[in-house]
């Protein structure tokens, strides 16, 4: 089976490399950003002939949601018209498509963990750019999987857990939202689930499913930001406050919580507890940046 | 200062009692419902001219929410005849009333800590006696303070600390509901509150203000449930299942999380972390085991 992932350099594409020498059965092949920009139709389609690529993983995604609001352009360059693209080509090479979805496009005021077929409703540019992007490959791609995930973190890129170990490590205490909750997801157990999907899928047959995928529990930003903390042993104290004490450009929803039955019950996988899995994380992270 | 505390052998009434000792300055006044039924005016009135009472602090609740649907009157005889009849009388004597409320009152269905302003309307019967207990209060007590709380845990009466350490203790694994989140309430923290504001209250001041009050942090029951076996060192294996595959007969909130600014504002209080105030919580109960 031929594997193309582009976005490798983001923090799915760079989980999808750690991990790739564990399914030596297969070939992967990487495109950065810079190698292959998704929205370029002539060279994704080259990429993948070139690849003779059976199943391609979308990981390119622009996921700013302030700059999204600053130059919308940008992102649904890359979210709508990427993820359009990326589907018509699926469709010429008749390749699977995985692509990788948001909590960002419902609007955040549901009280209980959002299923996959509660209706999407984003508020600000970014969750309309991804929406769109769902919608054409929904519409274009032969075969696919569209994977909606919560709140990512991984030793890679920019995120909440290597944000919050910086500061940690600066300051003597910190003031973190405490009334916006969601499920963290560890982007390793993602990766992981979709190499569990890979190896069970069939490629003779057609998919057109869309999942949620989180790892099981839930928090608000500041139980998030409490237990990096200890799991890292930094003496920061970690203050709550409300989220309008903390002006932010793009929309941020107060709910993301997934329900992520479906994916575990089409395809039999167990998803860790968010602490175990950050647990890991921290570990990694700190092996890493010695 | 004389303290008269009603549904003393209750979860928040037994925390009273173990933290008066602190207040030697204070003479406290401890009343079960075997004691005194909250509902009999005459009684209550009897009670709070004996002990000269300057603060009345209601424990007592009818709290079932799952009893209140099968045997609506018995809630509704504590919850609200009982609160109006402790307004009336606290009018009465000119006595300060503190009254405990519930998350319960609102209909779990926002996706924002609710505030105290925030419109009450739940589906519940228990609730709903609540409520209007709330009302009354609002209406003919003089001087008071009402404070809903969150999800309530001690290592007193029945609450879900103490059945998870239960059921850790008999099963390999436990299936527990994560699709219904809020904040957890240590009855340890949230009477140490009271104490600390009625030592603040001025004497000469009418007060006429609710209150949330609820630990830092939000948790599902299935993280809670995760946070005790691991506490308690309990090899109990917690499975997440959803709501909707565990019939229960009341209605249970979705959303239940309480903005608590308002009380750590005007009385300058510190709250704990759900998390530390589990910990110690945990390692009380099974002490006292």
């Amino acid at each position: 089976m031929n594997i193309m992932i582009t976005g490798s350099e983001g923090q799915l594409g760079s989980e999808f490399r750690a991990m790739a020498c564990a399914y030596p059965q297969w070939n992967f092949f990487f495109y950065s950003h810079q190698a292959l920009d998704i929205s370029e139709e002539l060279k994704v389609d080259k990429a993948m002939r070139q690849c003779r690529c059976d199943v391609v993983l979308n990981c390119a995604a622009f996921t700013s949601v302030d700059k999204a609001e600053s130059s919308p352009d940008l992102s649904f360059r890359v979210n709508r018209d990427g993820a359009g693209v990326l589907a018509q080509s699926a469709r010429k090479n008749g390749a699977l498509l995985i692509q990788f979805s948001t909590f960002g496009v419902f609007d955040g005021m549901a009280p209980r963990p959002y299923r996959e077929d509660d209706d999407a409703e984003p508020k600000g540019f970014y969750g309309k750019a991804k929406l769109a992007g769902e919608n054409l490959i929904r519409t274009i791609a032969p075969s696919y999987l569209i994977i909606r995930i919560g709140w990512l973190f991984s030793p890679f890129g920019e995120n909440f857990v290597k944000k919050i170990l910086s500061l940690g490590q600066e300051r003597t205490s910190l003031g973190v939202v405490s009334d916006r909750v969601g499920s963290p997801v560890y982007a390793a157990d993602l990766v992981s689930a979709v190499m569990s999907i890979l190896v069970m899928v069939d490629l003779q047959r057609t998919y057109s499913a869309t999942y949620h995928y989180a790892n099981e529990g839930v928090c608000s930003w500041y139980d998030f930001a409490i237990a990096i903390m200890k799991l890292a042993k930094l003496p920061c104290r970690i203050l709550p406050i409300e989220s309008n004490a903390f002006p932010v450009f793009g929309p941020r929803p107060w709910y993301s919580v997934l329900n992520n039955n479906a994916i575990k019950r089409d395809w039999g996988i167990t998803i860790p507890y968010w602490q175990d899995s950050l647990a890991l994380a921290v570990i990694r992270m700190q092996a890493l940046s010695l | 200062m004389n303290i008269m505390v009603t549904g003393s052998e209750g979860q928040l009434g037994s925390e009273f009692r173990a933290m008066a000792c602190a207040y030697p300055q204070w003479n406290f006044f401890f009343f079960s419902h075997n004691d005194l039924d909250i509902s009999e005016e005459v009684r209550v009135d009897e009670a709070i001219q004996k002990c000269r009472c300057d603060v009345v602090v209601n424990c007592a609740a009818f709290t079932s929410v799952d009893g209140a649907e099968a045997d609506p009157a018995k809630s509704f005889r504590v919850n609200r005849d009982g609160a109006g009849a402790l307004a009336r009388c606290a009018k009465e004597r000119g006595v300060f009333l503190v009254h405990f409320s519930t998350y319960n009152v609102f209909d779990g269905l926002s996706p924002m800590p609710y505030r105290e302003t925030d419109k009450a309307s739940s589906h519940g019967l228990n609730a709903q006696a609540k409520l209007a207990g709330e009302d009354l209060i609002r209406t003919i007590a003089p001087s008071f303070l009402i404070i809903r709380a969150g999800w309530l845990y001690s290592p007193f009466g029945e609450n879900f600390v103490k059945t998870m350490l239960r059921l850790g203790r008999e099963r390999d694994s436990l299936d527990v509901v994560s699709d219904r989140i809020g904040s957890p309430a240590y009855a340890a923290d949230m009477v140490d509150a009271v104490l600390t504001i009625l030592a603040k209250a001025d004497p000469g001041k009418t007060y006429a203000a609710t209150y949330h009050y609820a630990n830092e942090g939000v948790c599902s029951w299935y993280d809670f449930a995760i946070a005790i076996m691991k506490l308690a060192n309990l090899p109990c294996h917690i499975l997440p299942i959803e709501s909707s595959s565990f019939t229960v007969k009341g209605p249970r909130a979705f959303y239940s999380v309480l903005n608590n600014n308002s009380i750590k504002r005007d009385w300058g209080l510190d709250i704990p972390y759900w998390h530390d105030s589990l910990s110690k919580a945990v390692e009380r109960i099974l002490m006292l085991s």
